[in-house]
């Protein structure tokens, strides 16, 4: 009874708040109010696929939902990355008959790690894709090792894990669980020294001994051993090789893919949507063949125009250096002159004013390759001085605190603006900017 | 002063959080003044000769990262204690504080002996404690500073060499309004306030490059560092 009253006020809420893009969350939170366990009492015709990890997972959810589809099946999706427990809730709600069946031939799961356990209380997925683990947000998340516990609570023993055969952190994930590897091979663009600041398996993850790296694709990702007990990147089943920069094409197991973002980590995560759906049970190349035509969310990497100057909109997760490195290989592989402009904001959700996450972010990689940083928002002077024990001159570093007067110092300077900036601030950078 | 000899010990197990910004800080510092510096890196099993080092810098780790540092650590206990009482610079920050009390508790409830500089007594919770802090460090009553502190583990019982008075945000005690963070003990610096500290506090910073190169110190423009820390203070005033 509790079920089809939640199912009832779910549905209804969903459908009220979706012409106002009010029906992510709330439906799922309202009807897990009513009956607590909503989640448990589904019944799926299809397989369930969870995607989780620190980051790309939105990214790699949404080409497993694209494949999927484009193949001719019924999915559903969290799409907007309404990856906590109500906007779960809402995606199955929403999905399902009043009879609490789904039947959708594949239910896609985009999962925070920290919330996993409490998602998957009462149901579990049949496989689990996990991208990676790095630190990210520590004021909200604790460390890699807080966030490995939470997600051994959530696997339960059926559960077939897709890893990323790149981390000796996530791939190391649930060892008696059933699994399989993707990876990626050495590329022209992987390096034998890390790029990065932040590399959280300096040391082994099994047993302490210093882990040593024959290349990285970036931070701790890459082809690793340890010095002391051995442990080593494991099989893969889905190789992705023969990177063509240039065009953009590359091979799964032999076969053709194709993608307009270049970057190490998309090729990563496209090698794992690829590697999902295999699994899921449909035909590699037709897998390869949809992803090619894959186009990235919109809204997380935008081109458009300020007068005559290229702008691009490259969003990070403040707090998350990851994310941030990633956003300056965006910028570093741009052509031509170019001014980066950077929102630094208070911690998210807290409101303090820490910024030693900026001393895990490699700003130095920008040295010499940009015509001058802007930083603007709460922390900009924080930045400055970052900026300035990186090595930047002081005439390459511009401080407007205040981003209502940003545009005037933008104004001053050249090339193309690069805009690296997380998605709640985006919005309002982008009025000031484009005005 | 011929060169500055450091050690980052530990580099890579206890490396959590931007913390290292307060090498590139007393680098840079020590390039402004022209003294020549090295930074070596030591870590389990390493057995570093500390005559060798005039500053010995210590970061904030994972849980479990933490406890294999404290068994390493213990081989070394009586090396590391004369060099404090030597006068060798040390900074401690974040978690590597438990190291230096008598013993922890680990997440697993397993207690782990500490070297015994101080006679605080550590526990591992697993609860997120966040706070701003606001401070005057002990050496310098009239500058105020600032610091973050992200920790999961407590401290009981430091009532001894505190380095800072808090004003604003929660002590060692983590009771509002408790007076005191941190230590100092002739040249030892342990403190849970991250920012990274030497980078957010100029002053604290020149405190502690004084005792590293004594005479050899020179002043420089650290103009950027207190702008920012002055916004900082100004919205926790």
């Amino acid at each position: 009874m509790k079920m089809k009253l939640a199912l009832l006020l779910g549905k209804l809420l969903y459908l009220l708040g979706k012409p106002f893009g009010k029906s992510t969350n709330l439906p799922g939170e309202l009807a897990l109010k009513i009956c607590p366990q909503m989640m448990g009492n589904f019944r799926f015709d299809g397989k369930i696929l969870a995607v989780t990890g620190s980051n790309g997972k939105t990214s790699t959810a949404n080409m497993i939902a694209y494949i999927l589809k484009k193949q001719g099946h019924s999915v559903a999706h969290n799409a907007k990355g309404s990856n906590l427990t109500g906007g779960v809730a809402t995606t199955l709600l929403a999905a399902s008959t009043m009879g609490g069946r789904i039947k959708q031939d594949f239910v896609v799961l985009e999962v925070d790690e920290r919330f996993s356990r409490l998602i998957f209380r009462d149901f579990s997925p049949d496989y689990l894709l996990c991208t990676n683990l790095f630190r990210d947000q520590l004021t909200r998340n604790g460390n890699v090792d807080v966030i490995i516990e939470k997600l051994h609570e959530a696997i339960k023993p059926s559960v077939k894990l897709i890893l990323n055969g790149n981390d000796p952190i996530s791939g190391d994930l649930a060892p008696q669980n059933q699994r399989v590897y993707y990876g990626l091979s050495k590329t022209e663009q992987s390096s034998e020294k890390c790029l990065n600041i932040t590399h959280d398996a300096k040391v082994c993850p099994r047993c302490f001994g210093r882990m040593s790296y024959t290349y990285y694709h970036y931070n701790h990702i890459g082809g690793f051993q340890c010095s002391k007990c051995g442990y080593i990147n494991p099989q893969w089943s889905y190789t992705a090789d023969n990177v063509d920069f240039s065009s953009g094409d590359f091979t799964i197991n032999g076969c053709r893919v194709h993608t307009d973002y270049k970057d190490l980590f998309n090729i990563l995560n496209t090698t794992a949507a690829v590697a999902a759906c295999t699994e899921l049970g449909l035909p590699l190349e037709n897998c390869c063949q949809a992803v090619s035509t894959f186009v990235v969310l919109k809204q997380r990497y935008d081109e458009f125009q300020v007068g005559s100057r290229r702008a691009v909109m490259i969003l990070s997760k403040n707090q998350n250096p990851v994310s941030f490195d990633q956003s300056i290989t965006h910028v570093l592989e741009r052509d031509g002159e170019k001014t980066v402009v950077v929102f630094i904001n208070n911690i998210n959700h807290t409101g303090h004013r820490d910024t030693t996450w900026l001393y895990d972010i490699g700003f130095e990689r920008l040295l010499g390759k940009v015509d001058a940083v802007v930083g603007t928002g709460p922390r900009a002077y924080d930045l400055a001085v970052r900026l300035k024990l990186a090595g930047f001159p002081p005439e390459q570093i511009r401080i407007e605190r205040d981003l209502s007067q940003l545009k005037a110092v933008v104004d001053k300077t050249r090339g193309d603006i690069c805009i690296l900036t997380e998605l709640y601030d985006a919005k309002s950078i982008l009025e000031v900017i484009s005005k | 002063m011929s060169k500055v000899n450091i050690l980052w010990m530990y580099d890579d197990l206890l490396d959590l959080y931007g913390d290292w910004g307060n090498l590139l800080a007393v680098t840079k510092g020590l390039d402004a003044m022209g003294i020549p510096w090295e930074i070596d890196h030591k870590s389990l099993g390493d057995q570093p000769d500390f005559s060798r080092y005039q500053m010995i810098y210590i970061g904030p780790g994972k849980a479990r990262n933490l406890a294999e540092a404290a068994k390493d650590l213990a081989c070394q206990k009586q090396a590391v204690l004369d060099a404090v009482e030597r006068g060798v610079v040390f900074l401690a920050t974040g978690n590597s504080r438990l190291l230096f009390g008598k013993s922890f508790t680990g997440a697993d409830g397993q207690q782990i002996p500490g070297i015994g500089l101080f006679d605080y007594t550590g526990e591992e919770t697993g609860n997120v404690f966040i706070s701003d802090i606001l401070a005057h460090p002990i050496f310098a009553p009239e500058t105020a500073s600032y610091g973050f502190i992200n920790r999961t583990a407590h401290i009981h019982g430091n009532d001894r060499d505190p380095l800072f008075t808090v004003v604003k945000g929660a002590g060692d005690g983590e009771i509002a309004g408790e007076s005191h963070e941190g230590n100092l003990y002739r040249n030892f610096f342990g403190t849970w306030q991250l920012g990274p500290l030497l980078v957010k506090n100029p002053e604290i910073l020149k405190e502690l490059l004084r005792r590293l190169v004594g005479e050899a110190f020179r002043d420089w423009n650290t103009t950027a560092e207190e702008l920012a820390l002055k916004l900082t203070l100004n919205e926790l005033q």
